[in-house]
Order: structure tokens, then C-alpha cells, then sequence
């Protein structure tokens, strides 16, 4: 960079030789912040693109990829003199794999198996599976602690309590523990629906209002409704497709 | 599926373009390395017109990829090579041939270095 300054700037007196530095510097900078929005941008999209499964709990590949990511994403930022290529490439062949195996574990129980490991049932009948916690390297306690996690106090009351492939611990209750449903009290409660937000903050969503086949001169007739003279008056408007609405005003104070 | 079809596409793209990037450098290097090993007999034989005319048609070889070897070599790397050039036009201007053979050995040398480091070799590998 400095070489192609001094080249594009002929370099006349101190002063300018130091303004020229100067200037290289910035350049340099610059070039830092680019590179580093490249990056970002790279990361997010590679992320987006291996799908939500990334983003939720990991299996153990999508662990290794995402650390594996953050750590081949610093190299280009913390050395310019690396190519940036020398991060992407390495990004892309880490993040189409994880799509290929994710592909391929879908398709295979071997491989998943292989990947993922199984649900391990350390808790059976109000039971703990001894020879499984020794396997796992795990103790009763870290049990105790998932299952007070879980609301449960009484290791009589559990029917199964299972290590996903994940690692959290789902704990499933006997049948007497259970809590009661609305079936099992023979009532049939009204469905409920799933809200969305058609104005947020004075801002009409277009998309959520096409997707409950409503229109804008809906939307502003239930804010002029609920005392909202304009749409900056509304703090948040939602819509279930039951038909149920929420409206809370700027100022606060909710319908 | 599109996704399956995006990632096997970008796999195969990071195959093939790391495959031509192996092949550019090492056709580059090499033909660098002869050019130099030329100019360095030259020079060995007091010809300074000939190994100052080699020496300069290696490095308008070398500005030629510069842009490419940029994006996918240490810059560092390059920055040797660039200084070797940079030395041993300094000595071919001055017709100081002995230092002239040192320097286009050195030169050379950092040359052969950029190969080594895209090299698919087990050395590399490990």
C-alpha cells in the first residue's frame, strides 16, 4: 500500500513524506474495516446458509464448525498480510461440509449415529442407569442439577430422563405426575392463535398484513379504534388468526 | 436441496480453484526459477547485459501474476520476492556481478519458497 502511494504521489519535502505516511495509514485502516465487513459478512451469510440448526442447540459437528468458524474468521483480521482468501476458503469448505453431512446424516442413521452419538436413558423407572453415567463421565449430581432444571425434585417421579445428542437432559414423568391437560379433563378450550405484528412503533408490516389477508385501511381503523389519532401514535398492533388483537399504545397502556 | 446443490457447487469451486491455484503457482515459480538460474549463469560469466536482461524479463513475469499471487499468497512471502528483485536490479545497475550471483541466489531461493508453500505435499500436510 505504502509502495502504491508513493508511486500515485510524488513525494515532495518532509512535510509531505509525512503526510503521505499519514495517508497510508489511513488507507490501511480502511482496508482493515473492509476486510473485517467482508469477513462479517461472510460469517453471517455461511452461518444463514448451514440453516437454523446452527443457530438453535448444537449437535456436536455444528459445535466444531461454529468454533472452528469464529477462530478461521479472526486470521485475515488480526494479519493483513494474510489474503483474505486464506480465511474464506477455509470458511466455505468448513461450512459446505457441514451441509454435506448434515445432507448425509439425514439420509443415514450410521452416520448421524457416527456424528451425533445416541440419547443416552440415564434415569429409568426412578432409576439411575449407573453403568451409563459412568460412560458418560457424568455424576448423580449433574443428574440432580438437570432435573431441579427441570422442575423435578423427586427422582421417584421420573420415568425416563434421557442425555439428548445434544447434551441437555429431557426428563419424561409417570403418568400420575404428569400435569393435567385439558383432555384429560374432557373440555374443549378455544384454540389460540399466533400472534403477529402488523404496526410496530408506527411502522406498518407490510408482509405480516398480506400473510392475515388484511389491509392497511384495516390496520388504521383499529388503531383509530383503540384512540390512536396516527400510526406514531401505536407502540405495537398484533393479529392471531383467530381473530384476537393486541394493541398497547406509545405512552403505554395496553387493549 | 438448494442448499445441498449450493454447497456442492461451492465445494467443487474451493476443489478446482485451489487445484489451478497449485497449478499457476507452480508453473510460475518454475519458469521464474529457470529464468533466474539463467540470469545466475550469466552472471557467473561476467555477462552482465544478458543476466540484467533476464533478471528483468522475470520480474515483468512476476509484476504480470503479482495481483493474482496477492489474493491467495502471504504477503509476506511476496514482499521477499519483491525485495530480491529489488536488490538484484539495484547490483545489475551497478555491474557488481559477484554480488549480482548472490542476490539472484537469494532470489531465487525466495522464489523456490513460494512453491514449497502451496506444495500439496505431505510436508505441507503435516
Amino acid at each position: 500500500m505504502y509502495l502504491l502511494a508513493v508511486h500515485t504521489f510524488p513525494l515532495y519535502g518532509e512535510y509531505y513524506s509525512y503526510s503521505l505516511i499519514r495517508f497510508c495509514e489511513v488507507i490501511f485502516l480502511l482496508l482493515l474495516v473492509i476486510r473485517t465487513a467482508i469477513v462479517y459478512a461472510a460469517v453471517i451469510g455461511g452461518l444463514r446458509f448451514t440453516g437454523k440448526r446452527q443457530l438453535g442447540e448444537l449437535s456436536p459437528s455444528e459445535f466444531a464448525v461454529t468454533i472452528l468458524v469464529s477462530e478461521l474468521a479472526c486470521i485475515p483480521l488480526q494479519d493483513a498480510a494474510v489474503p483474505l482468501l486464506g480465511g474464506m476458503v477455509p470458511l466455505a469448505t468448513l461450512l459446505s461440509v457441514e451441509v454435506l453431512l448434515s445432507y448425509i446424516s439425514r439420509r443415514s442413521r450410521h452416520i448421524r449415529r457416527l456424528l451425533s452419538g445416541n440419547p443416552c436413558v440415564v434415569i429409568k423407572d426412578g432409576q439411575f442407569d449407573a453403568q451409563m453415567l459412568r460412560s458418560l463421565r457424568l455424576t448423580a449430581e449433574d443428574i440432580l442439577d438437570g432435573l431441579r432444571f427441570a422442575g423435578v425434585t423427586k427422582i421417584e417421579d421420573v420415568r425416563y430422563a434421557i442425555i439428548e445428542t445434544n447434551g441437555q437432559l429431557s426428563v419424561i414423568l409417570r403418568a400420575m405426575r404428569q400435569p393435567l391437560t385439558a383432555d384429560d379433563l374432557k373440555t374443549k378450550p378455544s384454540e389460540v392463535g399466533m400472534p403477529l405484528a402488523l404496526v410496530s412503533e408506527g411502522k406498518l408490516i407490510d408482509y405480516n398484513i398480506r400473510q392475515l389477508g388484511k389491509s392497511e385501511a384495516w390496520v388504521r381503523e383499529q388503531c383509530r379504534k383503540h384512540g390512536a389519532k396516527t400510526l406514531d401514535d401505536v407502540f405495537l398492533l398484533t393479529l392471531d388468526d383467530c381473530g384476537n388483537v393486541f394493541y398497547q399504545q406509545k405512552t403505554g397502556g395496553a387493549a | 436441496m438448494k442448499r445441498l446443490v449450493t454447497a456442492v457447487v461451492l465445494m467443487v469451486s474451493v476443489i478446482l480453484g485451489g487445484l489451478y491455484s497449485v497449478h499457476t503457482v507452480s508453473d510460475m515459480t518454475s519458469r521464474l526459477s529457470h529464468t533466474l538460474t539463467a540470469a545466475q549463469h550469466s552472471a557467473r560469466e561476467s555477462d552482465g547485459t544478458a543476466a540484467a536482461s533476464l533478471l528483468s524479463e522475470a520480474q515483468q513475469d512476476f509484476e504480470n501474476h503479482e495481483r493474482f499471487l496477492s489474493a491467495i499468497l502471504n504477503e509476506r512471502k511476496l514482499d521477499e520476492v519483491r525485495l530480491g528483485f529489488a536488490r538484484a536490479d539495484a547490483c545489475a545497475r551497478l555491474d557488481d556481478q559477484s554480488q549480482l550471483f548472490l542476490e539472484l541466489t537469494a532470489l531465487r531461493q525466495a522464489v523456490d519458497d513460494l512453491l514449497r508453500s502451496e506444495d500439496t505435499s505431505l510436508e505441507n500436510l503435516f
